[in-house]
């Protein structure tokens, strides 16, 4: 339980660059490191994640209840949330300076490209669990065009794979 | 009250409730990421209740894409922090996130208790197929702005290989990226993007 909140204020506190950067370090710690759930069940987390409304990071509830039952559910949305909700008040004294601030901007323009790799590798080592046969490459490439050219909403995205799943995997 | 519009600045504070039924509804509604959320919450911040100003939304919006976690609940927070203080913050942050948590409980619980099921294993295979597009179309969609010349395009591959080939900890990989950001770009051309909000503002800040 200990490892569960130290784990979850760590991701909270280094995920620079938005929700979907959760997934790797998410994906590490709780799958990899601790073990807690499989990439299966991982992969589930995150479709869930999409079908809720609001943030990615709401897939944390699974892990978190994966890893220490309903309790979990708490333990881990309030730790992965408590870093960035200090972060984001204490940025309201110092937002002039970090506007401002070329170092704070230059690491930031690193580490964007770097969060971009990140995803990919999660793409990547997800897509090696997911994918198991033609039709669900397939229907991870239609989902896809959808997603990039169509601009289709995600949560529609997941539903529309899950019910094709249902009656045709 | 129309005159309030430019500066955001409001004169009676905002209620907590008031705050907690807007980012209720957006936090139960707001489908399809960061983005949509962030229009949604512009949409009554800004434009129908005149909280908080453009110049301050703007503002709220580069605190999200600044420091880490998802960057409309910090956006949230930071703003209802600006506007009632440490209960704005603790209200905006829990009624935001308050929706999706429950549903998200019950699902894991459905999960636990059905998942297992042969008549439903389709579903998650299908679920899967849609994960792998999601996450690529987000490196697609995060790549466009992030990744714009050779030593960005060497950043990612590097931060990619190192996770994928040697399991790289990731926290230390994204500040060794960081570093090698302050070191790699120096001039001012090279930290133009990201910076396309800021427009006016950015002289008067960078004037300090």
């Amino acid at each position: 339980m200990l490892e569960l909140i130290l784990s979850f204020l760590k991701i909270g506190a280094f995920t620079f660059g938005g929700g979907m950067v959760m997934i790797p370090f998410m994906e590490q710690d709780a799958v990899n490191t601790f073990g807690w759930l499989t990439h299966r069940e991982f992969v589930d987390a995150i479709a869930m994640g999409q079908i809720t409304p609001g943030p990615i990071v709401i897939s944390s509830v699974f892990i978190g209840y994966k890893a220490a039952g309903l309790l979990g559910c708490f333990l881990a949305m309030g730790a992965i949330s408590l870093p960035t909700f200090f972060y984001s008040i204490g940025a309201a004294y110092q937002l002039d300076r970090l506007k401002g601030n070329r170092r704070v901007r230059a690491f930031l323009r690193g580490v964007g490209p770097a969060v971009v790799g990140m995803i990919l590798a999660a793409g990547f080592t997800i897509a090696k669990t997911s994918l198991v046969d033609v039709r669900t490459g397939l229907l991870a490439i239609v989902c896809l065009v959808a997603l990039v050219r169509f601009k289709v909403d995600a949560s529609l995205v997941v539903v529309a794979a899950g019910v094709v799943g249902l009656l045709a995997m | 009250m129309e005159a309030s519009a430019r500066s955001g600045a409001t004169s009676a504070p905002v209620g907590l409730l008031e705050l907690a039924g807007v980012l209720l509804k957006v936090g139960s509604t707001g489908f399809g990421g960061a983005m949509p959320m962030l229009a949604m919450i512009h949409t009554e911040y800004v434009q129908k209740r005149h909280w908080v100003g453009q110049e301050e939304f703007d503002e709220a919006v580069m605190v999200g894409q600044i420091m880490p976690g998802p960057i409309a609940v910090d956006a949230i927070t930071h703003m209802g922090y600006r506007l009632r203080g440490w209960p704005g913050a603790i209200v905006s942050w829990f009624s935001f996130i308050l929706p999706s948590f429950l549903l998200m409980v019950a699902l894991t619980l459905v999960y636990v208790q059905y998942g297992g099921i042969p008549q439903v294993s389709g579903i998650f295979k299908g679920l899967g197929a849609a994960v792998v597009a999601i996450i690529l179309s987000a490196a697609w969609r995060m790549g466009k702005p992030h990744v714009k010349d050779p030593r960005s395009a060497a950043l990612m591959l590097g931060a990619m290989l190192a996770l994928l080939l040697f399991q790289a900890n990731i926290v230390l990989l994204v500040i060794l990226a960081g570093v090698a950001g302050i070191a790699l770009f120096r001039k001012p051309s090279d930290l133009q993007m990201g910076q396309k909000k800021g427009g006016q503002g950015q002289m008067k800040g960078g004037a300090r």
